[in-house]
């Protein structure tokens, strides 16, 4: 499997181990950011504002704490060895490729995060540069990573696409893009 | 019998059904669904996202019922690549595949496309009945649901999404808290106090469900799809010819109890919140392998048509029942669902309880709808699946720009507020690290949507009730009833963890 999986870190408490599966403080742990910066933002509202919103916040961070500390640590035995550990989700996660020879390379966790930056890219980019040239350069590069390598179909594509969808949006919805 | 539930509305429906915008809705969506569910890699889900921003400016009757029908074809549609070059269209035709395929290694692609476009249209035409029935006696119940009732409902859907999925409780928990939290992110509805907006103007209203829709279900997908990639094989020789239909058609009528079955499992796995099409192919499929004598069982797997009826009979069937819960409750049991929930709402149409009070002709007019559609998939896929096989070989470097561009026009085009962009862009991130860790994400979507019935429900009950929790709790005893649902949602998925 072409996977990264987040370390597991094993804390050595006396003759006790903790081994902490960072993958899965990931979510518990954006939550509870998010939480924070809520409780931050709201702390001045009045009460009734937060008649609701309030107790669900206190819920929300119980449940991340909770989640947290049943799925990420788990307690190994007294010698360390670990025949209790949590088995780390991402680890055991196998999206069964049946990639053919020839998309081996192509489809992995490098060109992933390279499209989540593109894709960042193209969304901070559409304001200052525009629409149409943003679309074409976001469009021709991904097909780029992805394998296309004739010009002709790079450029046809691209251009092609983004004219489309300028069309039907801009022109035809009105969406001030 | 219908006439005497709600003889005006059903005339309203019929009305509607009448003009021709609107069969040619159903015509044109029915066939937009089949194409795009037969690219692999678009759902039914990222179909009917991504076309709803263009059906805003179209009046709600027709633009919903567009987008009904896309839902229904895109379902059949999904089917297509999985017979032609053994790749789902969609988690609903994963098992479609096994036989499938294996009919098309030997040649016989149109006789396993005509029966899966058999089953699949008699088959939604059977859940659509079911739905006609069950929909206005549990709507009409649902209008006695006060305040309390409301809130306890939302806290039971999303309590039993892990009871049906079998997810991790604390995890599906803590995604739905998580999206009931983004629900309340706004103005309160007391005091009109701003909330977490991160000083947006557009945020003011609240996240706008759609927008964290596009970013979970089509942007995490496309995120998804890059690493996970997909298959393509070659051609092969296809038999052709008016005979192969005849024999798919011979082929279910020689089988009514394996298609009966296959269509009565899926009709009732897609009531159940969190489960779709993609749970009910594998229960059918395997039931069917259960039922079969030995023989038969082992050559499940080999190409053999039982397979296919047992697949496609099951997952056109989830469509009309899903919408059980989906219009008379406002609760969605699925991504697809929940997509059409936004379209409502986004239709300026108020789901929940009150839909078929306040929108009953429109609301009769998509379920409605669904006899015509379902109709249509039975033709176009015997008249057209070859055509429409085209669209299977689009490959996958083409769809993963060309829908990470739809999804963020999409998501802006919603109401043009640019913040969404980045809203967009964060729960496509999100998307993939709830599936990664096994999230679900239907949670933390029913959480965004549920967001304000839950916190209407909440205040103004608990401001009725006198403050008290146990006047609160113990409204009535719909609430009582409730409560007794909550718990044994928890306690089955206890057992089952």
């Amino acid at each position: 499997m072409t996977g990264i999986t987040p370390p597991v870190v094993t804390v050595a408490a006396g003759s006790r181990t903790v081994e902490i599966d960072t993958g899965e403080l990931l979510f518990p742990g954006l939550v509870l950011a998010f939480c924070l910066f809520y409780y931050w933002d709201t702390r001045a509202l009045p009460e009734l504002s937060m008649l609701y919103a309030g107790p669900l916040l206190y819920a929300t961070i119980a449940l991340a704490l909770v989640t947290a500390a049943v799925q990420a640590v788990s307690v190994g035995g007294g010698d360390g060895s670990s025949d209790e550990r949590v088995e780390s989700a991402a680890a055991a996660f196998d999206p069964d490729t049946d990639a053919g020879p020839d998309d081996e390379g192509i489809f992995t966790v490098r060109s992933a995060a390279l499209l989540v930056a593109l894709t960042a890219g193209y969304v901070l980019a559409l304001e200052p540069i525009g629409f149409l040239t943003a679309t074409v350069a976001f469009l021709a590069a991904t097909l780029y990573l992805f394998g296309e390598r004739n010009p002709l179909a790079l450029a046809g594509y691209s251009l092609g696409f983004a004219v489309g969808v300028w069309l039907v949006f801009v022109q035809w919805l009105m969406i001030p893009l | 019998m219908f006439g005497l539930l709600a003889p005006a509305a059903i005339d309203g429906a019929l009305g509607i059904l009448a003009s021709p915008y609107v069969l040619f809705a159903i015509l044109l969506g029915t066939a937009v669904g089949i194409v795009f569910g037969a690219i692999p890699g678009f759902s039914a889900t990222m179909t009917i996202i991504l076309f709803t921003p263009v059906t805003i400016p179209f009046e709600p009757t027709t633009a919903l019922i567009f987008l009904v029908s896309a839902y229904g074809g895109a379902v059949y549609g999904g089917s297509i690549p999985a017979i032609l070059i053994n790749t789902p269209g969609a988690p609903g035709s994963i098992v479609t595949c096994w036989d499938g395929y294996e009919l098309t290694k030997q040649g016989r692609a149109i006789y396993a496309l005509a029966v899966s476009a058999i089953v699949s249209g008699l088959a939604g035409l059977i859940a659509a009945t079911v739905l006609l029935i069950f929909a206005p006696p549990i709507s009409e119940f649902a209008l006695n649901f006060g305040n309390p009732e409301m809130f306890l409902l939302a806290v039971f859907a999303l309590t039993i999404i892990p009871a049906a999925k079998g997810s991790s409780l604390s995890k599906a928990l803590l995604a739905g808290a998580f999206g009931l939290l983004i629900g309340t992110v706004g103005n309160d509805p007391q005091l009109a106090q701003p909330r977490a907006t991160f000083g947006q103007t557009a945020l003011l209203e609240g996240v706008d469900f759609v927008v964290v829709l596009i970013g979970l279900f089509v942007l995490a997908e496309v995120f998804w799809l890059a690493y996970r990639g997909t298959v393509v094989t070659g051609d092969h020789t296809v038999q052709r010819g008016v005979s192969e239909v005849y024999d798919a058609a011979r082929a279910v009528a020689s089988r009514p109890a394996a298609f009966l079955r296959g269509a009565l499992i899926g009709t009732f796995i897609g009531a159940l919140p969190g489960a779709g099409a993609d749970v009910a192919n594998f229960v059918s499929y395997n039931e069917a392998k259960r039922w079969a004598n030995d023989e038969l069982a082992d050559r499940f797997g080999s190409g053999i048509i039982e397979g296919v009826i047992a697949a496609d009979s099951s997952n056109n069937a989830t469509q009309g029942s899903a919408l059980i819960p989906t219009l008379t409750l406002g609760i969605p049991g699925s991504g697809a669902t929940a997509a059409l929930l936004g379209a409502i709402a986004l239709h300026g149409l108020n789901p929940g309880p009150a839909l078929f009070d306040s929108s009953g002709d429109i609301v009769y007019a998509m379920i409605l709808s669904l006899f015509v559609g379902n109709a249509l998939i039975l033709v176009y896929g015997l008249a057209g699946s070859r055509y429409f096989g085209k669209f299977a070989y689009i490959p996958i470097r083409y769809i993963i720009p060309s829908v990470a561009v739809l999804a963020v026009v999409g998501g802006f085009a919603v109401r043009n507020a640019p913040v969404d962009l980045y809203i967009v862009l964060l729960f496509g991130l999100l998307g993939v690290v709830l599936v990664v860790y096994d999230y679900p994400l239907v949670s933390l979507v029913l959480g965004v949507i549920l967001g304000d019935i839950a916190e209407s429900g909440f205040v103004t009950g608990w401001l009725l009730t006198g403050e008290s929790a146990a006047a609160f709790l113990f409204n009535s005893y719909i609430a009582i009833g409730l409560l007794v649902l909550i718990a044994l949602s928890l306690v089955v998925t206890a057992i089952k963890n």
